[in-house]
């Protein structure tokens, strides 16, 4: 099995049911947005989120697995933060792909409900989401 | 297994963890042929090629005396950097002083900038940091690093971070606290402590070594002490960056003194925590501090050849772990690397020793020379964001992602990258030849630069930001994730063109991944090939 489930699926997961709502949406590069909303997630989607880890440290808690996962989608130019006022992610056409090709059904053989996934979204997308003006 | 078995079960490992720990410790500070009849009475100076003379104290001294602290000079803080950097051959026995040289410069910068009668450290405070400060890295074996990554799977450390006394911390971190903890070095202390009439708080010297910020000994209001020993500038960083720098060859520019003078207590927040600030025109040293660790990843940690000595490392130590090599042996114990505390009680001399005991056919010594004598693995195939074909399509972007995301931490995506070797060997028609230890996919995992999020600076007004909202060190991190990142097939010299145009097919089949010709060409590989010459197109 090459593909096991890691925080990378989850956080494409999460991020396609944003984007499917809104394909407009930006996501925040705020880090201590992005960190908080995922702790946030742990308790009510423990499941979802066993591939997180949060270590407290100054003032938030911090994922080292959203880290990487976040690094590895803008490596893969999925995700990318160049712009004139870095503060937000813009998505590409890539994570359409990312999901439908693989993250669907890495998600489904781990046991993700999609209405798990969709609940999770809808509760980070206040936190994570900006619309673009 | 039900909760409760799991539980007990957990539980088990724990004490076990301890009191493996007590028998190393034991060892280490207790064993009576290496006790010295009398403590140091004076003030000792030792003098680091970086900092200059390093002032210890006497009690310190005595703790450094001990086998404990001094197996950590026969240990290199960059374990096989060296074999591409010959001169990074410095031990974490340096780097253990040269962190108590920070930990003090860091204490007397911030007291120094307060009035005369208020002191953000107290005496009893520096003198736990600097206990902190020693014991650091003690909890480091053989090889540093490259061991942290295996002994963190081990089931005896997972069940102590799963229970209710584990606590979220890197794993060589909760190794030296649980040492700091342990019995032999308690009753060491002890007399320390009578010896030379002070307090030492261990407890909380183990505490600031793992970063603990909350909990029942932590208090917010005094979270600055915690970060001098595990913050985004602590002493750790400040001296690893400068000695690896140094020792390396590769300059970086990280002002020091600007730093120092610049730095400061202050709360965050409406009734936040007091932290460890800076000025906001001083921030530059902040910012390279991010550089300079880009820079010491993408040229020295990074390099292929380090990688690839890694893998032959972890090649080893797994074949003694999954019994198909003989048990290494040291201090008349047969140690099979099973538990977190068998790999403590190597040094990297001890490691490389291991090959003398054993007959020349024997598949570990000739593996254990082979990396001593640098007969290193060689490159196939080098995996990065220029090397694909076709590299702006989001199909290529959604391949890549899922080959990317096995740098992940964890078994699952271990056991990923191991099933691709194999499926590497059996499509190179190798598997009577080879086995899973001599080829790796070797995908590395980004350096974290959570520091700009986690530094905060004081505008004039007073008020504090961070060092992410002035400066978006961000691209440089970005960059670096894009186009210094490198990940590569590593094999045997005389199988690489076979390897090289079987990874081509291996990697299209399982991601619908294309490579260009220059993922050969990086890696020196005789005839490179591309995907397309190789497959037919479009992915399986």
């Amino acid at each position: 099995m090459n593909m096991p489930l890691t925080a990378d699926d989850v956080l494409v997961g999460i991020l396609h049911e944003i984007w499917a709502k809104d394909n407009s949406v930006r996501i925040t590069a705020d880090r201590e947005r992005l960190h908080r909303a995922f702790e946030s997630l742990k308790a009510d989607f423990t499941s979802l989120m066993d591939e997180f880890s949060f270590r407290r440290r100054e003032t938030f808690a911090e994922s080292a697995e959203l880290d990487q996962a976040l690094s590895n989608l803008d490596a893969a130019g999925i995700l990318s933060r160049y712009n004139m006022t870095p503060r937000y992610y813009t998505v590409s056409q890539g994570l359409d792909v990312c999901y439908t090709r693989f993250v669907q059904q890495t998600l489904r053989e781990a046991g993700v409900a999609p209405d798990v996934l969709a609940a999770a979204a809808e509760k980070v997308r206040a936190s994570i989401g900006e619309t673009a003006a | 297994m039900s909760g409760d078995t799991g539980a007990t079960q957990n539980s088990e490992l724990c004490d076990t963890l301890r009191s493996d720990i007590d028998e190393f410790a034991a060892e280490f500070v207790e064993n009576a042929a290496y006790a010295r009849t009398r403590f140091p009475k004076n003030a000792k100076i030792i003098h680091d090629p970086l900092w200059g003379t390093i002032r210890l104290q006497p009690w310190e001294v005595a703790l450094l005396d001990l086998p404990l602290f001094q197996r950590l000079r026969q240990i290199r803080q960059t374990s096989l950097v060296s074999y591409v950097f010959p001169g990074c051959t410095h031990s974490r026995f340096e780097h253990t002083l040269g962190v108590l040289q920070q930990t003090q410069r860091l204490v007397d910068a911030v007291n120094g900038s307060c009035p005369h009668e208020k002191q953000w450290f107290e005496p009893t405070d520096v003198r736990n940091l600097r206990i902190a400060a020693l014991f650091h890295d003690c909890g480091h074996s053989c090889m540093s690093h490259i061991s942290e990554h295996l002994f963190a799977r081990c089931s005896d450390l997972k069940a102590w971070f799963a229970s209710p006394d584990g606590q979220r911390c890197n794993p060589h971190e909760a190794l030296s606290a649980l040492i700091l903890l342990s019995k032999p070095v308690s009753t060491f202390l002890t007399r320390l402590e009578q010896e030379y009439d002070i307090s030492l708080d261990a407890r909380l010297a183990a505490d600031w070594i793992m970063g603990v910020t909350d909990g029942p000994r932590a208090d917010p209001k005094r979270q600055y002490i915690v970060q001098v020993i595990n913050g985004p500038f602590d002493a750790d960083k400040l001296d690893y960056i400068f000695r690896d720098s140094h020792y390396s060859g590769i300059p970086v520019g990280l002002d020091l003194d600007r730093l120092w003078a610049s730095c400061q207590v202050k709360p965050v927040g409406d009734g936040g925590p007091r932290m460890l600030v800076m000025h906001q025109a001083s921030v530059a040293p902040l910012e390279q501090i991010v550089f300079s660790k880009t820079n010491l990843f993408a040229i020295v940690y990074q390099h292929p050849k380090v990688r690839a000595s890694e893998c032959m490392y972890q090649a080893i130590v797994e074949s003694i772990q999954n019994g198909s090599g003989e048990a290494f042996e040291t201090s008349g114990r047969k140690l099979t690397f099973q538990s977190a505390v068998d790999f403590l009680w190597f040094t990297d001399d001890t490691f490389f020793a291991e090959a003398l005991r054993r007959k020349a056919d024997d598949p570990i010594h000739k593996s254990i020379h082979a990396v001593r004598y640098r007969r290193l693995l060689v490159r196939a195939l080098t995996i990065s964001f220029d090397t694909l074909a076709d590299n702006e399509a989001p199909d290529t972007g959604a391949s890549y992602a899922q080959l990317r995301k096995l740098n992940q931490k964890g078994d699952a995506t271990y056991a990923a990258r191991r099933d691709l070797a194999r499926k590497i060997i059996a499509e190179a028609k190798l598997a009577d030849v080879l086995n899973t230890a001599d080829v790796w996919v070797d995908i590395p995992a980004d350096p974290r630069y959570g520091e700009a999020d986690r530094t905060y600076v004081v505008a004039p007004s007073g008020t504090p930001r961070k060092v992410s909202e002035l400066f978006p060190v961000h691209y440089w991190t970005d960059l670096f994730a894009k186009y210094k990142w490198r990940g590569h097939v590593f094999c045997p010299e005389q199988h690489q063109q076979a390897i090289h145009e079987a990874a081509l097919r291996v990697f299209h089949q399982v991601y619908g991944l294309r490579f260009g010709r220059s993922a050969g060409e990086m890696s020196h590989v005789r005839q490179p090939k591309t995907t397309d010459e190789l497959c037919k197109p479009g992915p399986s």
